[in-house]
């Protein structure tokens, strides 16, 4: 049965990140902003739902709060496939799809995960996942 | 999907540490039955109990603790930029935290 049910409004359109031997992911700008910042941190977040917190910075960008001086609000573990890894936690404004949230930020005190964009924002926007043309289109 | 007395045990006690007889009433299932399942759970390190004189509380291991599946193969958002732009008005931020 084929029926055609999308009535999404396109917003905003991203390519999907390719690297040599890795299949593409999709991955999306996002802006970080604390209030200790002059300005807002652009980087990019890759789109993972198999995290369930909101967002993990990467060691660059750990690095950079730690460098402004910029004290965690608290520490949890975070539960990595089983491996229970010490983060710090900042509590931080997050732009996505033309909105602000404010969330508890994952900043792994060991290794670099990247960025990594989990549900608690995922499930706020609404994303379409066009793999076959390694395009992300974020909807309304 | 049908919801199973199990699945009505784990989201109840997602809410909070629970004695069985609260988790079985909420659950819709026998006190007896409740235990059981909650003895399996804990083996399976699901769920932790506290026993005190008067009752069993049980509670979800790990509860509130973020979780990834996997740790992802590529490394994003390993640059970054500082832009001097305006933070957001506060008025306007859903908080999530």
């Amino acid at each position: 049965m084929s029926r055609q049910r999308c009535r999404l409004f396109l917003m905003e359109e991203h390519r999907y990140g390719k690297e040599p031997s890795i299949k593409p992911y999709p991955k999306i700008p996002l802006g970080f902003h604390r209030p200790e910042l002059d300005g807002v941190v652009r980087v990019e977040a890759l789109l993972d739902t198999g995290f369930d917190g909101a967002l993990i910075l990467s060691r660059a960008l750990c690095n950079f709060l730690s460098e402004k001086a910029i004290k965690p609000d608290g520490s949890e573990e975070l539960d990595a496939a089983g491996i229970g890894i010490p983060c710090n936690l900042y509590e931080a404004n997050i732009q996505l799809a033309e909105r602000w949230f404010r969330v508890k930020a994952h900043a792994p005190q060991l290794g670099d995960l990247g960025t990594i964009l989990g549900r608690v924002l995922i499930n706020r926007i609404t994303f379409c996942l066009r793999g076959a043309s390694s395009q992300l289109h974020i909807c309304r | 999907m049908k919801e199973t007395s199990l699945d009505r045990i784990v989201s109840s006690l997602a809410d909070a540490p629970k004695p069985v007889a609260t988790l079985s009433r909420e659950a819709g299932i026998g006190w007896k039955t409740c235990l059981r399942y909650l003895t399996s759970l804990k083996r399976l390190g699901v769920v932790a109990e506290l026993r005190t004189s008067k009752e069993r509380i049980f509670y979800l291991q790990n509860f509130g603790r973020s979780r990834l599946a996997t740790i992802p193969r590529p490394k994003v958002g390993l640059t970054f930029e500082l832009v001097p732009e305006r933070g957001p008005d506060p008025r306007k931020i859903e908080d999530l935290r």
